[in-house]
């Protein structure tokens, strides 16, 4: 039996627009487990990112729950949301969101810095070895806006990790990358995957999707639609491409 | 049309810059026009008193023995003079006690109450319509002795005269604009017609050595208008004689001066800082342009790409600055009013005239214009930068952010995460922060300005350099017995404890080369303050002079000059240039040694320093029970007695206004820069959230960068304090003689400015900051 890292129940989400509200999810029930890969694709506009952002606490739902670690993260506090995020989440924004006159190594320190676990040599430490490990090590002392898009990606996969989250959430990590850096950014997440990170990806790549062990189909804020998988291999790649192209047909995609 | 509809918009989502910027402006104008204001009200009221008054362009205080038949003749039948009008008065040297305990020692010309002048109301801020005939025992006085001594109608004065002691009861204030104002030495007495003649008729008239003795006030008119007033003094002087002869004479024009002396200064400051003030708007414009086209640039693109020209754009931006300038300017007008109301009340009792209410429209339409024409210049200049943006570039979000690998520079740290991190925003982008750099540079050198000029008019030895000698014990003897028991006097004294300062002094006026110059006579010319250059005028032969006389005689160090007194003439050296306030600068000193020459054989002022302040009050009544028929001596609490003086009173009201309006200053352009700054950082502050960072730690990192920058910025201010606002105010000052000042500033002079300056910047900046609170990292989602 998988061990359940973050579940959800009657998740729902509105925004209030020109006096009235646009459901963008609607009683939105999930459990997330752990050690998995999971990814949740749709069509734009499905409320993909929306759920992410709720689920990792973000923002804030409009109404349901969602427990991790036994508690209920919809109403917990902004101080005990900061906490989660720099100790239990890591974060992996489409747009890799770099702060802009930090170097890739202070990028990734300083949310290791954040860690009052962590002595500031042990960060310093663990960051190297990220930088080393996406390899951007040589390039570590550059701003975001010296390098490319694909390296400030792996500078961000880099800074999500540095706190070993219980749980990496990844929104579109590949969607402002061409084919070679998705394909190494994939490879990177796969591969932390393997070591034991639990991680809940969001995206309309199918690429990226072929990485997942579990694969969720949201459309008009309800997951309507899962699909299982055996842990990625890049040898059985077109298998399971051909089986994921047929679910995601099956749920009109 | 379009134009319009985008200037709409415009307005509409940049209010925080609207607002800003219309408040600035509001403030300055106020300051500005209400300053323009109070300086018109003033002279055009004394203007008009002076004329109802009768107040001549000369007007010489000489004893009767000396006006004779014979000198009023050839003063009235000079070709220089126009008209010429004689005023009867009992001139009394012994101090005036008021029956608050306040004392008045200068020189009283008692005389007839004249019809001419106008009897203030019992609020003082209008006069009465008629101005009731005093009975017997009652007395007007000028209302400048209303805010020096603190006098209330009702009180009594009483004096000792030629034969006895007089006392009469205050009925009233008269606005007397000759020498009524608090700075003025010299004042009038008005009393009735039966109290003068029994005085009149009391005083020896021949006598010039007695306590009292018959003064005739002579208002000379002058024939030719362009004359200069000083010029028709020396030339009618060099003609008649009229003035060597005088125990003083007051110009117009030197009589305008005096009265509004303090009033003037202040305003100059306010004026000064005024100027300050605007240039920082137009650094806080520059700034918000600058921020604008940043954080505007995908918006300026499509406007490019739609046809709108560079110039057009510029249009917008301009018309919305100049709309929230006149906005500001506007109601700045208004809030002037008020503002020019609350300084007049403020001045009025130092100047002591009552000010007309109106406002000064042309100097205030020139400033407004002025102040529209340069701020349309900085904006045509910042926006300048609109040419670079490219159509294509701008709307494929091309904007480059350039960040700069400083050298200032530190690594980012884990002990001391959130000042690391602000200083690496600073450091890496100091251009960016170069205005409020700037702002803050200014606000301190400012406020370090104001607190020198406030240490200036009250700290002891300041003022002593300004020839003002405030002593612990001053001592007025009414004829020279005094002075031939000095030494028993000063063994009184050191009884109780040793005297550290003598301030034996007389002013009476010599001709200095035919020029009639207020003397300044030290029986103790080593205690002289305010020497500039030379030696102090040790030996009889020697004499000091000011700046003002040696370039209006065209003297040197080491002239001789003709000194001629009353009687008679003698031969000196200038032997240093020093500083005083007196006669606005206009004046000399010399030993009582070099004073015999003239005639002059004791000095009737004996002040002194002492050691133990804490016993002045029995040294006081020790002298006076000892040599009490020869002399009176009165204790003075400098730092007690300071703090209610209306000078120094109207000296910290405006210290008070310049650091009100410097923090209104700082909040609003803060706000404004921290704003910009904060639409800049917006995603990176996002992203601090993202990655685990509390709203309350940005908050603090925020305001840690604007502490930083408050920090340099106030320290180059408070440096640019010490080596330039003695210049400035020195300048400012110059204009009244004194060239130099001595402001007993202390590390907290520029501390305190330095640390208001940045209190207020970082306070602000952690208020602004608030808005922290408020974005969410969902911000950073791309749908």
């Amino acid at each position: 039996m998988n061990e359940t890292i973050l579940s959800a129940k009657g998740l729902c989400k509105s925004f209030a627009h020109n006096g009235g509200q646009i459901h963008i999810l609607s009683h939105v029930d999930l459990d997330i487990y752990k050690g998995d890969l999971t990814v949740i694709m749709g069509a734009s506009g499905s409320g993909k990112s929306t759920l992410l952002y709720a689920l990792s606490g973000m923002d804030r739902a409009t109404a349901g729950e969602v427990n991790y670690a036994g508690e209920n993260i919809v109403t917990a506090p902004e101080k005990r949301l900061a906490a989660l995020r720099h100790r239990d989440f890591g974060f992996i924004f489409q747009q890799m969101h770099l702060v802009s006159n930090l170097t890739l190594f202070e990028n990734v320190a300083v949310s290791g810095y954040l860690n009052k676990d962590r002595s500031a040599a042990e960060v310093r430490q663990k960051a190297d070895e990220l930088l080393e490990k996406m390899s951007i090590s040589h390039i570590k002392t550059h701003l975001p806006s010296q390098v490319s898009g694909g390296e400030q990606q792996r500078c961000a996969i880099a800074r999500a990790v540095i706190n070993s989250p219980a749980l990496l959430f990844a929104d579109e990590p590949t969607g402002a990358l061409n084919r070679k850096n998705t394909n190494e950014v994939l490879d990177l997440l796969t591969g932390l995957n393997r070591e034991g990170q639990s991680i809940l990806m969001v995206t309309h790549d199918q690429r990226a999707a072929l990485r997942a062990n579990r694969l969720l189909y949201l459309e008009d804020g309800k997951i309507i639609g899962e699909l299982e998988l055996p842990p990625y291999t890049a040898e059985e790649e077109k298998s399971r491409e051909t089986q994921v192209s047929a679910w995601l047909s099956s749920m009109h995609w | 049309m379009e134009i319009r509809t985008l200037l709409k918009a415009n307005i509409k989502h940049k209010k925080g810059a609207f607002i800003s910027v219309m408040i600035l402006t509001l403030l300055i104008t106020a300051m500005v026009s209400a300053v323009l204001a109070v300086r018109k009200n003033y002279y055009s009221a004394l203007d008009r008193a002076q004329q109802e008054a009768g107040v001549g362009d000369a007007n010489v205080f000489i004893a009767r023995k000396y006006f004779t038949e014979e000198m009023e003749q050839s003063v009235r039948n000079s070709s220089l003079v126009k008209d010429m009008t004689v005023t009867e008065a009992v001139l009394n040297f012994s101090k005036i006690t008021f029956s608050n305990g306040k004392e008045d020692g200068n020189s009283a010309f008692f005389t007839k109450m004249q019809s001419s002048l106008h009897l203030y109301n019992a609020g003082c801020d209008g006069f009465e319509d008629t101005v009731p005939a005093l009975g017997k025992g009652e007395i007007y006085v000028a209302y400048g002795l209303s805010a020096k001594h603190g006098i209330k109608v009702g009180d009594t004065l009483k004096t000792e005269f030629q034969d006895r002691e007089r006392e009469y009861t205050v009925k009233g204030f008269v606005q007397e604009p000759m020498n009524g104002a608090m700075m003025i030495g010299w004042k009038q007495y008005f009393l009735s017609d039966e109290d003068y003649e029994e005085l009149y008729s009391s005083v020896s008239p021949l006598s010039d050595k007695d306590r009292s003795s018959i003064y005739r006030i002579v208002r000379i008119f002058k024939a030719d208008e362009s004359l200069s007033d000083a010029k028709f003094n020396r030339q009618l002087n060099l003609e008649t004689g009229v003035v060597t002869k005088s125990a003083g004479i007051l110009t117009k024009e030197q009589s305008e001066t005096y009265m509004g002396l303090l009033m003037i200064i202040i305003l100059d400051v306010v004026l000064g800082f005024s100027v300050v003030l605007f240039i920082i708007v137009l650094v806080v414009i520059a700034h918000s342009i600058r921020s604008e086209i940043e954080i505007d640039f995908r918006n300026l693109g499509i406007l490019k790409a739609q046809g709108f020209t560079d110039q057009k754009i510029t249009q917008i931006i301009f018309l919305r600055y100049a709309l929230a300038e006149l906005v500001g300017m506007a109601l700045g007008v208004i809030a002037g009013i008020f503002l020019e109301r609350v300084m007049s009340g403020i001045f009025s009792p130092i100047t002591a005239i009552l000010p007309d209410k109106s406002l000064a429209v042309g100097g205030t339409a020139i400033v407004v214009a002025g102040m529209l024409a340069l701020s349309a210049l900085i904006v045509f200049i910042s926006t300048r930068r609109l040419a670079k943006i490219s159509p294509v570039r701008a709307i494929s979000g091309g904007r480059q952010e350039i960040w700069f690998q400083s050298r200032l520079n530190v690594p980012i740290r884990k002990r001391g995460l959130t000042a690391s991190i602000a200083y690496r925003a600073f450091s890496s982008s100091i251009v960016k922060y170069l205005g409020i750099l700037f702002i803050t540079v200014m606000l301190a050198f400012f406020t370090v300005t104001v607190n020198i000029m406030s240490a200036a008019v009250s700290s002891r030895s300041a003022l002593a350099s300004m020839g003002m000698v405030f002593a612990d014990i001053e001592i007025r003897v009414s004829d020279d017995t005094a002075s031939k028991h000095l030494d028993e006097i000063e063994a009184a004294v050191e009884k109780f404890t040793p005297i550290t300062g003598k301030y034996y002094e007389s002013n009476q006026y010599f001709s200095l080369n035919g020029e009639n110059i207020i003397c300044c006579v030290r029986q103790h010319p080593e205690y002289t303050a305010g020497m500039l250059k030379g030696n102090k005028p040790l030996y009889d032969n020697e004499i000091i002079i000011t700046t003002q006389v040696q370039d209006a005689l065209d003297l040197r160090i080491g002239d001789e000059v003709t000194v001629s007194g009353r009687t008679k003439e003698a031969q000196y050296i200038v032997s240093g240039i020093y500083q005083t306030g007196a006669d606005a600068g206009y004046a000399f000193s010399m030993s009582l040694a070099g004073a015999n020459r003239l005639g002059t054989e004791y000095v009737p002022y004996l002040s002194m320093t002492v050691e133990d302040t804490s016993r002045i009050d029995e040294i006081a009544d020790a002298l006076n029970e000892q040599f009490g028929d020869m002399l009176s001596a009165s204790s003075y609490h400098f730092e007690k007695d300071l703090v209610g003086d209306v000078m120094i009173q109207a000296g910290d009201a405006m210290q008070i206004m310049i650091y009100v309006f410097s923090g209104i200053f700082a909040f609003v352009a803060v706000i404004m820069v921290c704003s910009k700054a904060f639409t800049q950082e917006r995603t990176d502050l996002g992203i601090y959230k993202a990655i685990g960072f509390t709203s309350g730690r940005l908050r603090r990192q925020f305001a840690v960068r604007f502490f930083i920058i408050a920090l340099f910025g106030s320290a180059l201010g408070a440096l640019a304090g010490m080596f330039w606002s003695d210049d400035l105010l020195n300048v400012i000052f110059s204009m009244f003689g004194i060239n130099k000042l001595y402001p007993d500033s202390t590390p907290l002079t520029y501390l305190g400015a330095a640390g208001f300056v940045v209190a207020s910047v970082t306070l602000f900046a952690l208020l602004v900051s608030r808005k922290v609170r408020k974005v969410g990292v969902r911000e950073l989602i791309v749908e």
